[in-house]
Protein backbone atom coordinates (compact mmCIF):
# COMPACT_ATOMS: atom_id res chain seq x y z
CA UNK A 1 0.00 0.00 0.00
CA UNK A 2 1.19 3.50 -0.72
CA UNK A 3 2.54 5.75 2.03
CA UNK A 4 0.67 8.86 3.06
CA UNK A 5 2.61 12.11 2.98
CA UNK A 6 1.46 15.19 4.88
CA UNK A 7 3.77 18.17 5.07
CA UNK A 8 7.28 16.78 5.61
CA UNK A 9 6.15 13.51 7.23
CA UNK A 10 5.38 10.11 5.74
CA UNK A 11 2.93 7.76 7.38
CA UNK A 12 2.60 4.04 6.92
CA UNK A 13 -0.60 3.99 8.93
CA UNK A 14 -3.61 5.86 7.64
CA UNK A 15 -5.36 5.65 10.98
CA UNK A 16 -4.93 8.75 13.12
CA UNK A 17 -6.11 8.50 16.69
CA UNK A 18 -7.40 10.74 19.43
CA UNK A 19 -6.24 10.32 23.01
CA UNK A 20 -9.39 11.53 24.80
CA UNK A 21 -12.04 9.59 26.72
CA UNK A 22 -9.90 6.55 27.63
CA UNK A 23 -10.42 5.36 31.20
CA UNK A 24 -6.69 5.65 31.93
CA UNK A 25 -3.49 6.60 30.15
CA UNK A 26 -2.00 3.07 30.14
CA UNK A 27 -5.05 1.78 28.24
CA UNK A 28 -4.85 4.75 25.87
CA UNK A 29 -1.18 4.08 25.11
CA UNK A 30 -1.76 0.37 24.56
CA UNK A 31 -4.74 0.96 22.26
CA UNK A 32 -2.85 3.49 20.19
CA UNK A 33 0.13 1.18 19.90
CA UNK A 34 -2.05 -1.74 18.78
CA UNK A 35 -3.85 0.52 16.28
CA UNK A 36 -0.51 1.12 14.53
CA UNK A 37 -1.36 4.83 14.49
CA UNK A 38 1.59 7.16 13.95
CA UNK A 39 -0.24 10.41 14.69
CA UNK A 40 -2.25 11.09 17.84
CA UNK A 41 -4.12 14.22 18.85
CA UNK A 42 -3.78 15.99 22.19
CA UNK A 43 -5.36 19.00 23.82
CA UNK A 44 -4.03 21.78 26.06
CA UNK A 45 -5.50 22.78 29.38
CA UNK A 46 -4.79 25.36 32.04
CA UNK A 47 -3.00 23.54 34.83
CA UNK A 48 -4.47 23.37 38.30
CA UNK A 49 -1.20 22.91 40.19
CA UNK A 50 -3.13 21.45 43.13
CA UNK A 51 -4.98 18.88 41.04
CA UNK A 52 -2.71 17.47 38.37
CA UNK A 53 -3.64 15.09 35.57
CA UNK A 54 -1.95 11.88 34.44
CA UNK A 55 1.07 12.52 32.27
CA UNK A 56 -0.10 11.05 28.98
CA UNK A 57 2.83 12.36 27.01
CA UNK A 58 5.59 9.98 28.06
CA UNK A 59 3.86 6.76 26.93
CA UNK A 60 3.12 8.31 23.54
CA UNK A 61 6.63 9.66 23.05
CA UNK A 62 7.96 6.27 24.17
CA UNK A 63 5.80 4.56 21.55
CA UNK A 64 7.22 6.86 18.85
CA UNK A 65 3.84 8.37 17.95
CA UNK A 66 3.84 11.83 16.37
CA UNK A 67 1.81 14.36 18.30
CA UNK A 68 -0.92 16.50 16.80
CA UNK A 69 -2.01 19.12 19.34
CA UNK A 70 -5.47 20.51 18.80
CA UNK A 71 -6.90 23.94 19.52
CA UNK A 72 -9.94 22.54 21.29
CA UNK A 73 -11.63 25.16 23.46
CA UNK A 74 -10.93 27.93 20.96
CA UNK A 75 -14.07 29.86 20.12
CA UNK A 76 -12.55 32.13 17.49
CA UNK A 77 -9.48 32.57 15.31
CA UNK A 78 -7.60 34.60 17.91
CA UNK A 79 -8.00 31.89 20.59
CA UNK A 80 -6.98 29.21 18.12
CA UNK A 81 -3.80 30.99 17.06
CA UNK A 82 -2.82 31.45 20.72
CA UNK A 83 -3.57 27.77 21.45
CA UNK A 84 -1.42 26.71 18.50
CA UNK A 85 1.44 28.90 19.67
CA UNK A 86 1.18 27.41 23.17
CA UNK A 87 1.11 23.88 21.79
CA UNK A 88 4.16 24.52 19.61
CA UNK A 89 6.15 25.60 22.64
CA UNK A 90 4.80 22.85 24.92
CA UNK A 91 5.27 19.95 22.55
CA UNK A 92 7.97 21.13 20.19
CA UNK A 93 5.88 20.56 17.07
CA UNK A 94 4.58 22.99 14.48
CA UNK A 95 1.77 20.60 13.56
CA UNK A 96 -1.68 21.65 14.68
CA UNK A 97 -5.19 20.29 14.39
CA UNK A 98 -7.11 23.52 14.00
CA UNK A 99 -10.54 23.26 15.53
CA UNK A 100 -12.82 26.13 16.39
CA UNK A 101 -16.26 25.28 17.69
CA UNK A 102 -18.08 28.02 19.54
CA UNK A 103 -21.12 25.91 20.46
CA UNK A 104 -20.54 23.03 22.90
CA UNK A 105 -23.79 21.22 22.13
CA UNK A 106 -23.08 20.24 18.54
CA UNK A 107 -19.38 21.19 18.31
CA UNK A 108 -19.89 22.43 14.78
CA UNK A 109 -16.70 23.96 13.37
CA UNK A 110 -16.90 27.70 12.61
CA UNK A 111 -15.88 27.94 8.95
CA UNK A 112 -15.17 31.68 8.91
CA UNK A 113 -12.95 31.71 11.98
CA UNK A 114 -11.27 28.47 10.87
CA UNK A 115 -10.29 29.92 7.50
CA UNK A 116 -8.96 33.11 9.10
CA UNK A 117 -6.94 31.17 11.68
CA UNK A 118 -5.63 28.75 9.05
CA UNK A 119 -4.32 31.60 6.95
CA UNK A 120 -2.49 33.17 9.88
CA UNK A 121 -1.07 29.90 11.20
CA UNK A 122 0.27 28.94 7.78
CA UNK A 123 1.99 32.35 7.64
CA UNK A 124 3.54 31.60 11.04
CA UNK A 125 5.00 28.35 9.73
CA UNK A 126 2.53 25.85 11.15
CA UNK A 127 1.53 22.61 9.44
CA UNK A 128 -2.21 23.15 9.65
CA UNK A 129 -4.78 20.35 9.59
CA UNK A 130 -8.18 22.00 9.96
CA UNK A 131 -11.24 20.18 11.28
CA UNK A 132 -14.09 21.48 9.15
CA UNK A 133 -17.48 20.79 7.70
CA UNK A 134 -17.74 18.44 4.76
CA UNK A 135 -18.04 21.55 2.62
CA UNK A 136 -16.26 21.19 -0.72
CA UNK A 137 -15.92 24.95 -1.24
CA UNK A 138 -14.51 25.52 2.24
CA UNK A 139 -12.08 22.63 1.85
CA UNK A 140 -10.83 24.14 -1.38
CA UNK A 141 -10.39 27.53 0.32
CA UNK A 142 -8.47 25.91 3.19
CA UNK A 143 -6.23 24.18 0.68
CA UNK A 144 -5.64 27.48 -1.13
CA UNK A 145 -4.46 29.26 2.03
CA UNK A 146 -1.86 26.53 2.51
CA UNK A 147 -3.33 23.89 4.83
CA UNK A 148 -1.35 20.64 4.67
CA UNK A 149 -4.52 18.54 4.70
CA UNK A 150 -8.23 19.00 5.30
CA UNK A 151 -10.21 17.12 7.93
CA UNK A 152 -13.90 17.21 7.05
CA UNK A 153 -16.35 15.59 9.44
CA UNK A 154 -18.21 12.36 8.71
CA UNK A 155 -20.82 13.20 11.36
CA UNK A 156 -20.88 15.31 14.57
CA UNK A 157 -17.96 14.72 16.97
CA UNK A 158 -18.49 11.70 19.20
CA UNK A 159 -21.83 10.81 17.57
CA UNK A 160 -20.60 7.48 16.11
CA UNK A 161 -23.09 7.95 13.26
CA UNK A 162 -20.62 7.14 10.50
CA UNK A 163 -20.19 8.70 7.07
CA UNK A 164 -23.32 10.83 7.10
CA UNK A 165 -21.64 13.42 4.87
CA UNK A 166 -20.89 10.81 2.18
CA UNK A 167 -21.92 12.72 -0.96
CA UNK A 168 -20.01 15.85 0.05
CA UNK A 169 -16.92 13.89 1.06
CA UNK A 170 -16.91 12.38 -2.45
CA UNK A 171 -16.72 15.85 -3.97
CA UNK A 172 -14.03 16.95 -1.50
CA UNK A 173 -11.93 13.87 -2.26
CA UNK A 174 -12.40 14.36 -6.00
CA UNK A 175 -11.27 18.00 -5.87
CA UNK A 176 -8.52 17.93 -3.26
CA UNK A 177 -4.84 18.38 -3.98
CA UNK A 178 -4.00 17.85 -0.31
CA UNK A 179 -4.75 14.74 1.77
CA UNK A 180 -8.33 14.37 3.01
CA UNK A 181 -8.64 12.99 6.53
CA UNK A 182 -12.19 12.08 7.56
CA UNK A 183 -12.48 13.23 11.15
CA UNK A 184 -15.35 12.89 13.59
CA UNK A 185 -18.39 10.67 13.62
CA UNK A 186 -16.67 7.41 12.65
CA UNK A 187 -18.25 4.93 15.06
CA UNK A 188 -17.38 1.51 13.68
CA UNK A 189 -14.58 -0.10 11.69
CA UNK A 190 -17.00 -0.47 8.76
CA UNK A 191 -17.41 3.34 8.69
CA UNK A 192 -13.64 3.74 8.52
CA UNK A 193 -13.40 1.14 5.76
CA UNK A 194 -16.11 2.95 3.82
CA UNK A 195 -14.27 6.26 4.04
CA UNK A 196 -11.07 4.61 2.88
CA UNK A 197 -12.81 2.80 -0.01
CA UNK A 198 -14.12 6.19 -1.13
CA UNK A 199 -10.55 7.38 -1.42
CA UNK A 200 -10.08 9.30 1.81
CA UNK A 201 -6.37 9.48 2.57
CA UNK A 202 -6.80 8.75 6.27
CA UNK A 203 -9.34 8.73 9.08
CA UNK A 204 -9.15 10.09 12.60
CA UNK A 205 -10.83 7.99 15.28
CA UNK A 206 -11.15 8.62 18.98
CA UNK A 207 -14.48 7.91 20.69
CA UNK A 208 -15.20 4.69 18.81
CA UNK A 209 -11.98 3.17 20.18
CA UNK A 210 -11.83 4.88 23.58
CA UNK A 211 -15.46 4.17 24.49
CA UNK A 212 -15.52 0.55 23.26
CA UNK A 213 -15.90 -2.21 25.85
CA UNK A 214 -12.44 -3.41 24.86
CA UNK A 215 -10.54 -0.43 23.43
CA UNK A 216 -7.42 -2.44 22.58
CA UNK A 217 -9.33 -5.02 20.52
CA UNK A 218 -11.32 -2.22 18.88
CA UNK A 219 -8.08 -0.43 18.00
CA UNK A 220 -6.95 -3.55 16.17
CA UNK A 221 -10.29 -3.83 14.39
CA UNK A 222 -9.91 -0.24 13.16
CA UNK A 223 -6.35 -0.89 12.02
CA UNK A 224 -7.56 -3.81 9.89
CA UNK A 225 -10.54 -1.90 8.54
CA UNK A 226 -8.44 1.08 7.49
CA UNK A 227 -5.87 -1.15 5.81
CA UNK A 228 -8.59 -3.17 4.12
CA UNK A 229 -10.44 -0.09 2.91
CA UNK A 230 -7.29 1.48 1.53
CA UNK A 231 -6.26 -1.74 -0.17
CA UNK A 232 -9.70 -1.96 -1.79
CA UNK A 233 -9.45 1.63 -3.01
CA UNK A 234 -6.03 1.05 -4.51
CA UNK A 235 -7.21 -2.23 -6.06
CA UNK A 236 -10.02 -0.35 -7.84
CA UNK A 237 -13.55 -1.33 -6.86
CA UNK A 238 -15.67 -3.00 -9.53
CA UNK A 239 -18.48 -0.68 -10.64
CA UNK A 240 -22.11 -1.07 -9.63
CA UNK A 241 -24.86 -1.97 -12.11
CA UNK A 242 -28.61 -2.16 -11.52
CA UNK A 243 -29.24 -5.56 -13.18
CA UNK A 244 -27.76 -9.01 -12.57
CA UNK A 245 -24.55 -9.99 -14.36
CA UNK A 246 -23.68 -13.69 -14.08
CA UNK A 247 -20.40 -14.56 -12.44
CA UNK A 248 -20.56 -18.15 -13.59
CA UNK A 249 -20.80 -19.65 -17.13
CA UNK A 250 -22.82 -22.66 -15.79
CA UNK A 251 -26.14 -21.12 -16.84
CA UNK A 252 -25.44 -21.81 -20.50
CA UNK A 253 -24.45 -25.43 -19.74
CA UNK A 254 -27.73 -26.08 -17.93
CA UNK A 255 -29.82 -24.61 -20.81
CA UNK A 256 -28.32 -27.18 -23.21
CA UNK A 257 -29.60 -30.19 -21.22
CA UNK B 1 -8.95 38.33 43.67
CA UNK B 2 -9.10 37.20 47.32
CA UNK B 3 -5.83 37.89 49.11
CA UNK B 4 -4.21 34.90 50.85
CA UNK B 5 -4.90 34.46 54.56
CA UNK B 6 -1.35 34.91 55.73
CA UNK B 7 0.79 37.98 55.19
CA UNK B 8 4.11 37.83 53.45
CA UNK B 9 5.80 38.93 56.68
CA UNK B 10 4.42 35.86 58.43
CA UNK B 11 5.63 33.61 55.66
CA UNK B 12 9.07 35.14 55.82
CA UNK B 13 9.11 34.59 59.56
CA UNK B 14 8.06 31.00 59.09
CA UNK B 15 11.07 30.32 56.94
CA UNK B 16 13.46 32.18 59.27
CA UNK B 17 14.19 34.65 56.52
CA UNK B 18 16.24 32.12 54.55
CA UNK B 19 13.83 31.47 51.68
CA UNK B 20 11.66 34.49 51.34
CA UNK B 21 8.32 33.84 49.71
CA UNK B 22 6.18 35.96 47.50
CA UNK B 23 2.64 35.48 46.29
CA UNK B 24 1.98 35.25 42.58
CA UNK B 25 -1.06 33.97 40.73
CA UNK B 26 -0.92 30.95 38.44
CA UNK B 27 -4.08 30.66 36.32
CA UNK B 28 -5.77 33.11 38.70
CA UNK B 29 -5.01 31.03 41.79
CA UNK B 30 -2.68 32.57 44.43
CA UNK B 31 0.48 30.52 44.98
CA UNK B 32 3.56 30.97 47.18
CA UNK B 33 6.88 30.85 45.42
CA UNK B 34 10.41 31.72 46.46
CA UNK B 35 11.49 35.33 46.05
CA UNK B 36 13.18 35.69 42.66
CA UNK B 37 11.96 32.28 41.50
CA UNK B 38 12.06 31.82 37.74
CA UNK B 39 9.68 29.86 35.54
CA UNK B 40 11.92 26.80 35.43
CA UNK B 41 11.75 26.68 39.23
CA UNK B 42 7.94 26.79 39.10
CA UNK B 43 8.01 23.54 37.10
CA UNK B 44 10.23 21.97 39.76
CA UNK B 45 8.29 23.35 42.72
CA UNK B 46 4.96 21.96 41.53
CA UNK B 47 6.44 18.68 40.20
CA UNK B 48 5.21 19.34 36.67
CA UNK B 49 6.55 17.40 33.70
CA UNK B 50 9.13 19.44 31.81
CA UNK B 51 7.83 18.39 28.41
CA UNK B 52 4.25 19.32 27.66
CA UNK B 53 4.08 22.46 29.80
CA UNK B 54 4.08 26.03 28.59
CA UNK B 55 3.82 29.46 30.21
CA UNK B 56 2.18 32.61 28.96
CA UNK B 57 2.33 36.10 30.37
CA UNK B 58 -0.24 38.61 29.12
CA UNK B 59 -1.33 36.12 26.45
CA UNK B 60 2.19 35.93 25.05
CA UNK B 61 3.88 32.55 24.99
CA UNK B 62 7.15 32.48 26.94
CA UNK B 63 9.72 30.48 24.97
CA UNK B 64 11.32 27.64 26.92
CA UNK B 65 14.71 29.29 26.39
CA UNK B 66 13.52 32.23 28.49
CA UNK B 67 12.17 30.23 31.44
CA UNK B 68 15.35 30.45 33.49
CA UNK B 69 15.69 34.18 32.93
CA UNK B 70 12.04 35.04 33.59
CA UNK B 71 12.07 35.99 37.28
CA UNK B 72 8.83 36.41 39.20
CA UNK B 73 7.96 39.26 41.54
CA UNK B 74 5.20 39.72 44.10
CA UNK B 75 1.82 40.05 42.41
CA UNK B 76 2.84 38.67 39.01
CA UNK B 77 0.16 36.80 37.14
CA UNK B 78 1.11 33.94 34.86
CA UNK B 79 -0.76 31.35 32.83
CA UNK B 80 0.41 27.76 32.78
CA UNK B 81 -0.85 25.14 30.35
CA UNK B 82 -0.22 21.44 29.98
CA UNK B 83 -0.83 18.91 27.22
CA UNK B 84 -3.65 16.55 28.14
CA UNK B 85 -5.63 13.82 26.38
CA UNK B 86 -7.98 15.03 23.68
CA UNK B 87 -9.48 14.18 20.32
Amino acid sequence: MSMLKIGDKEFQSRLFTGTGKFSNSALMAEAIQVSGSQLATMALKRVDVNDQQDDILQPLIHAGVNLLPNTSGAKNAKDAVFAAQLAREALGTNWVKLEIHPDPKYLMPDPIETLAAAEQLVREGFIVLPYCHADPVLCKRLEEVGCAAVMPLGAPIGSNKGIVSHDFLEIIIDQANVPVVVDAGIGAPSHAARAMEMGADAVLVNTAIAAASDPVAMAKAFKMAVESGRMAYEAGLAGQVSHAVASSPLTAFLDDL
Amino acid sequence: MTPPNHSITELNDATSGKDKLVIITINDQPQQVALNANLQQIITQFSLPDVGCVFAINNQVVPRSEWASTVLSEGDSISLFQAIAGG
